[in-house]
């Protein structure tokens, strides 16, 4: 019989677009949501979601974005770092968030996602902002 | 001799169908498939052996749910490497290449396409081998990926990287590595001691491996020895991966220097390297607190138990000729070695620190059953056992093990301690029945005997 191809499904936290990122008050700033996982005919196998930032510009910082592209120059002092129940990591290069083994029906685990501030950190007003990409990547391991 | 024909052509056709419902099941199992949600990819495997010369398409497809927003997707084929955790490292094309690179041997048929909410779209991977390949394994990932939305803030994207490890066929697989460090963390009072192992595949195709480490005190005396379950990965040629072992003192030990030795070894236990270290103790090393502590007297009885109750060591009177002060802890899945054929670990394991040797009269060990352990065995308390590892004969014993399924209770009778596991039996139905299906056998051979003579019987009559 032929055995079924192997899949996998993620569905990632959703975008932040409101984040009050400022120095004062406790530190550092988090923002939770939530990311599911569902595998299918992966007996046995390993799984994981890592988490990284790709883009050599911003490299893991939250960096000014003037809404056509990056300003290179101007980014937050500390890189972002996200919590799941795997550990923490650090952007860019991030590491594994999520582990498991064998098929999972969507399964949901928390994410955080936490930025330092300090006080030498730029302001920057409208229509500039800072923005990061942060990518999820899941697969299954031989 | 009508009738005879009939009950024994009945027989015959009872007994068939006897053994066709004993296979069936096995035929008509199938994966459970959910609906998509977010990006769905499926083909995320491309691990086959291959051909010089040889040619092939690799299907996959890829999907978001109905209530996601429409995308673009973007797929590239990239060299793959990995992180020292095992996680997959997507190259830039910038990169070194390695000589088990498969990227340039792999193109897709696209590169990208939108989405659209709840759409079905498929990319197929080619993978031509040229007929130089050479030996061993070569490896690449496929990354599918969708936009992340651009707008202030932090935006999202999701990805699925589907390994592609692709053996070549009928050629010398080197599977050899070396150890490229041992480094001991900084020994802290009532923390553990992290062992790391750093192992590097030198060989030509990728394997799992697992680690033994043995740690002894200045005089050479062995105080532990810690097992490393198998990587949940493979490691592919040139990448390193790091083990971790944990050691937990069963005491408190003194300053001096300690060694560590640390074996890398196939699955099949085929030793592939092993190497020695030190790390130095400056300071009385006090273990981290015990999940629950008693003082064993020769003339009292006692219990061991966890503050929530669940696991628990009941000594009678006269079970310990010395006074022995014990310690429980728990004890982490990743230093356990493999459960024993028909058998798995399930999620309670502890160690019972402070005996050596055989007690003089039987403990009782009692553990209630957690959720995990139950989902272990699919809901069925009956299939769990309580199993000791015993570190002089370095294997399992599976102990006779009462279970109380009204109270998900279990319980077993031992006059060693060391380290416990709570494992699950392999389910009746995942066995096969080869008793049941050779007397079917047998049966079904007598009843076509009896059909053919009573038909032979028939044509003379």
């Amino acid at each position: 019989m032929a055995q079924a191809a192997p899949s996998l499904s993620i569905t990632a936290p959703s975008d932040i677009s409101a984040w009050a990122l400022a120095p004062d008050g406790s530190q550092p700033k988090t923002q939770s949501g939530t990311l599911s996982v569902t595998t299918t005919s992966a007996d046995g196998k390993s799984w994981s979601v890592a988490v990284s930032d790709n883009n050599s510009v911003t490299n893991g910082r939250m960096t000014k974005h003037d809404g056509a592209s990056y300003v290179s120059g101007t980014k937050l002092g500390t890189p972002m770092q996200v919590v799941g129940p795997a550990g923490t990591v650090t952007l860019p290069l991030g590491g594994p968030v999520i582990t498991g083994s064998g098929n999972v029906t969507s399964a949901n685990y928390i994410i955080t996602f936490s930025q330092r501030v300090l006080w030498s950190d730029a302001v920057i007003t409208g229509p500039s902002s800072y923005r990061l990409s942060v990518t999820f990547s899941g697969s299954i391991q031989p | 001799m009508k009738h005879s024909t009939t009950i024994a052509r009945r027989i015959s056709l009872l007994v068939l169908l006897s053994l066709v419902s004993a296979i069936m099941p096995s035929f008509f199992a199938v994966s459970a498939v959910s609906a998509a949600r977010g990006l769905t990819v499926t083909g995320v495997l491309l691990v086959t052996d291959v051909k010089p010369g040889e040619t092939l398409n690799h299907k996959m497809t890829v999907s978001i749910g109905d209530g996601d927003a429409a995308t673009e997707i973007g797929v590239t084929v990239a060299e793959v490497g990995q992180a020292e955790d095992g996680t997959y490292i997507v190259l830039s094309a910038a990169e070194e290449s390695s000589v088990y690179s498969a990227r340039s041997l792999i193109t897709v048929d696209r590169s990208s396409f939108p989405l659209q909410s709840g759409q079905t779209q498929t990319v197929t991977a080619t993978a031509k081998i040229p007929s130089s390949i050479g030996e061993g394994g070569r490896y690449a990932i496929i990354s599918i990926q969708t936009k992340p939305v651009g707008q202030p803030g932090v935006g999202i994207a999701s990805a699925v990287n589907v390994p592609v490890y692709l053996t070549v066929a009928n050629t010398n697989l080197v599977h050899k590595g070396e150890i490229t460090g041992i480094s001991v963390g900084e020994p802290s009072a009532g923390k553990p001691i992290e062992v790391l192992t750093s192992f590097r595949n030198m060989g030509n195709h990728h394997f799992k491996v697992k680690g033994e480490v043995t740690v002894s005190d200045p005089n050479g005396k062995t105080l532990d020895t810690i097992h490393v379950a198998p990587t949940g990965t493979s490691i592919i040629p040139t990448m390193t991966r790091r083990l971790n072992a944990t050691f937990i003192p069963r005491g408190v030990l003194p300053a001096g220097k300690y060694s560590v030795k640390s074996k890398v070894m196939l699955e099949d236990g085929a030793i592939l390297d092993e190497h020695t270290g030190v790390f130095e103790i400056k300071q009385t090393y006090v273990p981290p607190p015990a999940a629950a502590e008693t003082v064993l007297r020769p003339l009292a009885a006692a219990t061991l138990k966890t503050d929530d109750g669940r696991i628990s060591v009941t000594f009678p009177q006269g079970a310990a000729v010395g006074e022995a002060h014990l310690g429980l802890r728990s004890y982490s899945r990743d230093l356990l070695p493999s459960a024993p054929e028909h058998l798995k670990l399930a999620a309670t394991f502890f160690r019972v620190d402070g005996l050596n040797g055989l007690l003089a009269k039987q403990a009782t060990v009692a553990v209630k059953c957690s959720p995990a352990d139950m989902e272990a065995a699919e809901g069925d308390a009956s299939r769990l056992v309580l199993a000791r590892w015993d570190e002089s004969d370095q294997r399992w014993y599976v102990i006779r093990t009462a279970v109380d399924t009204r109270t998900m209770a279990l319980s077993a009778r031992t006059d060693q301690l060391g380290i416990w596991a709570v494992m699950v039996k392999d389910s009746p139905s995942s066995r096969v029945p080869w008793a049941g299906l050779s007397v079917l056998a047998v049966v079904a051979v007598v009843c076509l005997g009896i059909v053919l003579f009573v038909s032979v019987r028939r044509r003379k009559d």
